[in-house]
């Protein structure tokens, strides 16, 4: 599909240029001049495919391909066809800077999905600007929507700030109050660490200490010195998949988890079956935006989410249906629904070109839908200032070898005021 | 001869020239990025091709580069030419520094410590969080060219990194075909006799080594102002490798056969990449070796060999 | 402070024999056939993966490690013979400095098929022996501790091939003079393609040394290998004795380093002191490579 698509954009750049030969600074203008309304609406999606996280990469992947199966399924966007353009970042954010480029001037996207990778949101966002196309980001680090962030970029999914307050509110409760921090040593770790200690701090929780640790560290040794198990009770781990696993098991071989409980990001868990985890996982605690096993989802959204799994082929238990390992859920929803946002927000803003962009945005910025098939997650709503979502967030603990959910965390607990309102940048 | 060489390079140059009215921005971008990595690979065709001394530490350099605009920009409110003075000079300022150790090297030794010169690099930089935001990097906006064009605007930034391309090239050329270059070629024939005739084989290695840092910061700086963007990842080893595969694809001891090898191999990175997302390494790993073993003088050589074949069937008549 | 110290200085002890076992694959290659073999990272990636199909495929931890550390450095030494064949064997005659860009582009190749078939996700192994000692406040496993001790087996079972074979004449033969050697009967060939094998195979079994501790990945020996090569730089080639020193030396230092300075700026003194190391002995070096 897309080598056609490829052949019929070159051409098609070829006639405008002949035809806007005189117009000199016509640059992005002039292929739209001459595309159709019934042109198909296309999307980029750039994922981590390859690299440090392309366990998140893939299962994004798996879900923008089955959301925009089921859209053209149904008669497309506003009765056009939808084209998809995939692009691997290899977990680089130069790579994925490249791709987001030519994903909006080779391929002519209307707009692009990004990767969970922070890193790459907040690099991308000064181009989704100035090439003006509308980006959304699945990584979770607050600056994507504070001071990185612009109006060209949304993020549908609950940021680091809103998911360790969640955790916050149900670990101070139940936990002892000596805390120790652990995060991946880039932008998501260190956000991750930061909000934890703030809302740990404001409840009159202890702060023992912190440590970064660099992404693709082998041997965890040399950062464990300070951490002293007898010190704390309770250690927050900000790390993602291969890291975290590594940590969890060589904190466990070096006998600091054993009268510990360590709640953490779900992001270690991404990817893993649970006996995966090792021994370290045991009893852990993790803040989550989607139940992994299909019993913990409310009885309102099973419906939804029955549908969500059968799409992408996960089972009930939230594994892979061919390969029987854990799948990507509380990620691999935001890029589903930022397909669905698309098709929604296009239907209702009667959106048609590129041109219609600003109508786009504005319809968007402050939004909120019911769950449906579309957002099986549940309610939500796009803040219009930062353009920030908020939904439920869930606290999942590691029991023998299954992630049950131990709290619901309503979203109207998670909101916070907006540090910058970009309805001031023109569009 | 001359004349058709001539008129091949007036054409390439006057096609580089129209280019925006005869394809749309991708293409335009796309040729820019080739332009400025092959910056990135005229800095192996001066230590290896000429000199004979394999660098695997280029992306030391360029990432020096590139940090050096970004700072510089965020820093000191730098405009474009002080910028790219400093990636300039920071980096070849380091390439003396480990020049001045590592030309006593031969073969192997030198390309491995060029290698673990890079690596230092790369974890100084990671490690100097504060200065570098490691991963995370630093995005900046681009200051004006001489303070009323903006690089945001795509036929700016496309002729300017023409422009400066095309000025490099031929400084670069220039250099190579003079005494110095011819020097630098002797000592990669033979290092011993270049030092009877009475030069200072140590120095000149030492130069050869401070021009081609300079030009891989260089490159990394223009890559940096291009993508309004930097971070550590520019200095990381494998990147070191990107230069060295271009060139020995495109065929070193000429000086197109990297810009060659550059334009070749990034074309082809962009057109699989999409469709053959996992499988572009192994072709590329694939060509690489294929060059080696088939092509030793890279696709510039076998041009040559190939012309040089038919010249002769000419000149003997047949 | 003393207790972490204790603590550290174990660790890099340990770490210096599953390095030092890294760097001699490397400097077997590098010593006596002039080949850097770039793409002994991957190979290490895979000799831990082949591990953990194996211990998969049979479900016992144990068992399963120990058949994999017979079957995955044969597996590695076996891809290391196609690819020697294939791409290095052709370019013999070239200058030896075009090996280091072939296994460039082989290491490529090999990583990202190892990608391709075992999938960008990390994989666990469990530990063997999952016996924890305890030591001053925390515990250490005693895996660690056999892994290391058998990286110091393997080390000393190749000292003894090499310095009291015949075939470690033959291979020590080669190295000095391949054309008298030819001459007098040693079949050269195989004796370099025995090598290659041999140093691939050492990489596929510090692989499954380590896949216990660190988990497994596709990618695993993307940084691993820059330390094996400068203990390799540093140690001169194929000098067994001196890749044990220098790997302790440098995991030493930076255990040390990390009491005072954060790990990574602990990896930069401890790399600028080897590196400063070679080039003040760069002498000898340079007299060697003209010898040859």
């Amino acid at each position: 599909m897309s080598k056609i698509a490829k052949y019929k954009s070159t051409r098609r750049q070829f006639l405008a240029s002949a035809a806007a030969a005189t117009a000199t600074f016509s640059s992005l203008g002039a292929p739209h001049v001459l595309a159709q309304s019934k042109r198909p609406i296309r999307i980029g999606s750039t994922q981590d495919l390859t690299g440090a996280l392309s366990p998140d990469g893939t299962w994004n992947d798996r879900a923008v391909k089955a959301a925009v199966k089921k859209i053209m399924a149904d008669g497309g966007i506003d009765g056009r066809p939808v084209e998809l353009f995939v692009e691997d970042t290899e977990t680089n954010t130069q790579t994925a800077l490249r791709k987001f480029r030519s994903l909006v001037l080779q391929n002519e996207v209307d707009f692009v999905i990004g990767a969970t990778h922070s890193g790459h949101n907040i690099a991308t966002a000064p181009f989704a600007k100035e090439l003006r196309t509308p980006y959304f980001a699945s990584g979770t680090a607050l600056e994507t929507t504070t001071d990185k962030g612009n109006r060209w970029i949304f993020r549908g999914v609950n940021n680091i700030r809103q998911q360790m307050k969640a955790m916050a509110l149900v670990a101070m409760e139940k936990l002892k109050p000596r805390y120790y921090f652990v995060g991946a040593d880039y932008a998501w770790g260190r956000s991750l660490v930061k909000e934890s200690k703030a809302y740990v701090s404001e409840r009159g929780g202890k702060i023992i200490g912190e440590t970064f640790i660099p992404l693709g560290t082998q041997d965890l040794s040399a950062y464990m010195n300070n951490i002293r198990p007898d010190e704390f009770d309770t250690l927050v781990l900000g790390m993602t998949a291969g890291d975290g696993m590594r940590f969890l098991r060589q904190a466990h071989d070096m006998g600091l988890t054993r009268k510990v409980t360590i709640v953490g990001n779900i992001a270690v868990t991404t990817g893993s079956n649970v006996p995966d985890l090792g021994p370290g996982a045991d009893g852990n605690w993790y803040t989550t935006m989607y139940p992994r096993r299909a019993e913990y989802v409310p009885a309102a959204l099973r419906e939804f989410d029955d549908y969500y799994r059968a799409a992408i082929g996960v089972t009930s238990e939230g594994t892979d249906k061919d390969t029987g390992r854990a799948a990507n859920l509380p990620y691999s929803f935001v890029a589903w629904q930022a397909v669905h946002m698309i098709k929604h927000v296009v239907e209702k803003a009667g959106w048609r070109t590129r041109d219609d962009h600003p109508k786009f945005i504005q319809a968007l910025e402050g939004l909120a839908l019911k769950a449906s098939r579309d957002f099986p997650q549940g309610d939500w709503s796009m803040r219009a200032e930062d353009h920030q979502i908020v939904h439920n967030q869930y606290i999942e603990r590691i029991d023998g070898d299954q992630l049950k959910v131990i709290a619901t965390v309503d979203k109207s607990q998670l909101s916070y005021p907006p540090e910058n309102d970009y309805r001031k940048e023109r569009l | 001869m001359r004349f058709g060489k001539l008129f091949l390079f007036a054409v390439i140059v006057a096609a580089l020239v129209l280019l925006p009215y005869l394809s749309g921005r991708f293409t335009r971008t796309m040729v820019s990025e080739i332009l400025i990595f092959a910056l990135f690979a005229l800095s192996i065709e001066v230590i290896y091709g000429h000199t004979g001394m394999l660098s695997f530490g280029q992306a030391g350099f360029f990432g020096v580069g590139a940090y050096s605009v970004a700072l510089t920009i965020i820093h000191a409110n730098a405009g474009i030419a002080t910028a790219l003075m400093a990636s300039v000079v920071s980096s070849a300022a380091i390439a003396v520094l480990v020049a001045a150790f590592a030309v006593h090297l031969r073969g192997h030794y030198f390309a491995l410590v060029t290698i673990v010169m890079g690596l230092i690099l790369y974890y100084a930089a990671t490690g100097w969080r504060s200065l570098t935001n490691a991963e995370d990097g630093l995005s900046f906006s681009r200051p004006l060219l001489f303070d009323s064009y903006s690089l945001s605007e795509p036929l700016v930034s496309y002729y300017f990194v023409l422009a400066i391309f095309l000025a490099v090239f031929f400084l670069v050329r220039f250099l190579l075909l003079s005494p110095l270059g011819r020097i630098f070629r002797a000592i990669r024939e033979n290092e011993d006799r270049v030092r009877y005739l009475g030069y200072d084989v140590v120095l000149l290695k030492v130069l050869s080594f401070a021009i081609s840092g300079a030009l891989a910061g260089f490159s990394g700086g223009m890559f940096a102002l291009f993508s309004a963007y930097a971070n550590t990842e520019f200095l990381h080893w494998t990147l070191s490798g990107e230069p060295v595969m271009w060139s020995i694809v495109g065929g070193i001891g000429s000086i197109y056969g990297p810009i060659i090898g550059t334009a070749l191999l990034l074309y082809l990175r962009e057109g699989l990449s999409s469709y053959l997302i996992h499988v572009y390494p192994i072709i590329v790993g694939t060509i690489i070796i294929a060059t080696i073993i088939f092509f030793p003088g890279g696709l510039a050589g076998a041009i040559k060999t190939r012309v040089a074949h038919v010249m002769a069937k000419r000149a003997s008549g047949k | 402070m003393a207790e972490t110290l204790v603590f550290q200085l174990l660790n890099a002890m340990v770490w210096s024999w599953v390095l030092a076992l890294l760097a001699l694959g490397l400097t077997l290659v590098f010593g006596y056939l002039d080949i850097v073999n770039v793409a002994h990272g991957a190979l290490y990636a895979i000799g831990a993966a082949v591990s953990w199909w194996i211990i998969q495929a049979t479900g016992a931890p144990l068992g399963g490690f120990l058949l994999s550390l017979v079957v995955a450095p044969i597996v590695v030494a076996l891809i290391g013979i196609v690819a020697f064949q294939t791409t290095l064997r052709p370019i013999e005659k070239q200058p030896p400095i075009y090996t280091l860009i072939t296994t460039f582009g082989l290491f490529f190749v090999l990583q990202h098929a190892l990608f391709l078939i075992f999938g960008g996700a990390p994989r666990s192994v469990d530990l063997p022996v999952a016996t924890l000692i305890p030591l001053l406040d925390r515990t250490y496993p005693l895996y660690r501790i056999l892994m290391a001790c058998g990286a110091a087996a393997i080390i000393a079972g190749l000292w003894y091939v090499l310095h009291h074979s015949t075939y470690g004449t033959w291979i020590r033969a080669v190295q000095q003079n391949r054309d008298v050697a030819t001459a007098m009967g040693i079949p050269a060939r195989q004796v370099t393609l025995v090598v290659f094998a041999a140093g691939c195979g050492l990489a596929g079994l510090a692989g499954v040394l380590a896949a216990p501790v660190l988990q497994v990945r596709y990618d695993m020996g993307i940084d691993i290998i820059i330390d094996a090569f400068i203990v390799v730089i540093a140690a001169g080639f194929g000098n067994i004795l001196g890749t044990i020193i220098v790997a302790l030396i440098y995991q030493l230092v930076q255990g040390v380093m990390v009491m005072m300075v954060t790990p990574v700026q602990g990896k930069v003194l401890a790399l600028s002191l080897v590196l400063a190391w070679v080039l003040i002995r760069r002498k000898g070096l340079l007299e060697r490579e003209k010898r040859r």
